[in-house]
């Protein structure tokens, strides 16, 4: 499957979820955008609903889509 | 309902598990007329981390794999906040039961980045999965055992 590696598409998309989650988060929290060329085109209540309306709209490689929250991932080790 | 056992070396549980692109895009890519050749599943060496809150593979494996990067996310190490990438797979445990070997394919799941891969390990086993199972550290035996 293509689009492994850090696509310039899903990066542009990062920047442009960034700059408007603190709004996000008031109006779509926990929610997953599917985005495309920066552009937020729907909000889903599953990441896998979104990953394929955005596979088949889009292509692998052609989208991305971004968890409204501001809680980072762990990966702080304790075994 | 699968159960695979995990012994706990120097306070550390590795156990391994492979890591693939979802069936689920594969099967959709089919529908579509588009021809995929997916690589072979890539294992990794797992440390089981409850302070991991997705689990994570290294971006090497995660690109051998073929796994399709899905968005970004913020990423809390020890040493600080990064940004990172965030795949979109399916996660498969081989795990033996009444000696029959099987394979629980966990599909479509987030999987982080991992930017901790070393010798030992090249992967976290995270809450996310954990979460889905019961997983029980008998420290009397050195072994953690995961049922899901």
């Amino acid at each position: 499957m293509s689009g492994s590696g850090s696509s310039s598409q899903v990066t542009q998309n990062y920047q442009a979820f960034v700059q408007q989650l603190p709004e996000l988060l008031k109006t779509n929290p926990g929610q997953y955008a599917l985005m495309n060329n920066g552009q937020i085109v729907r909000f889903f209540q599953s990441m896998s609903d979104a990953v394929q309306e955005g596979f088949a709209k889009y292509g692998a490689g052609n989208f991305s889509v971004q968890q409204v929250t501001d809680a980072p991932i762990l990966q702080t080790q304790r075994a | 309902m699968g159960c695979k056992s995990i012994p706990i070396v120097q306070n550390a549980a590795i156990t391994q598990f492979s890591v693939a692109p979802s069936a689920t895009l594969l099967q959709q890519a089919q529908q579509m007329g588009i021809q995929v050749q997916a690589p072979p599943p890539v294992q990794v060496n797992a440390l089981v981390d409850t302070g991991c809150s997705l689990t994570a593979v290294s971006g090497q494996a995660a690109q051998q794999a073929g796994l399709l990067v899905i968005g970004q996310g913020v990423v809390q190490t020890a040493n600080g906040q990064v940004v990172n990438n965030l795949y979109f797979g399916d996660i498969k445990i081989a795990y033996v039961q009444n000696n029959i070997p099987y394979t629980a394919t966990f599909h479509n799941r987030t999987i982080a980045q991992y930017l901790g891969a070393g010798p030992v390990n090249d992967a976290l086993l995270g809450m996310d999965l954990l979460n889905d199972g019961v997983l029980v550290v008998d420290g009397t035996q050195n072994m953690m055992t995961f049922c899901w």
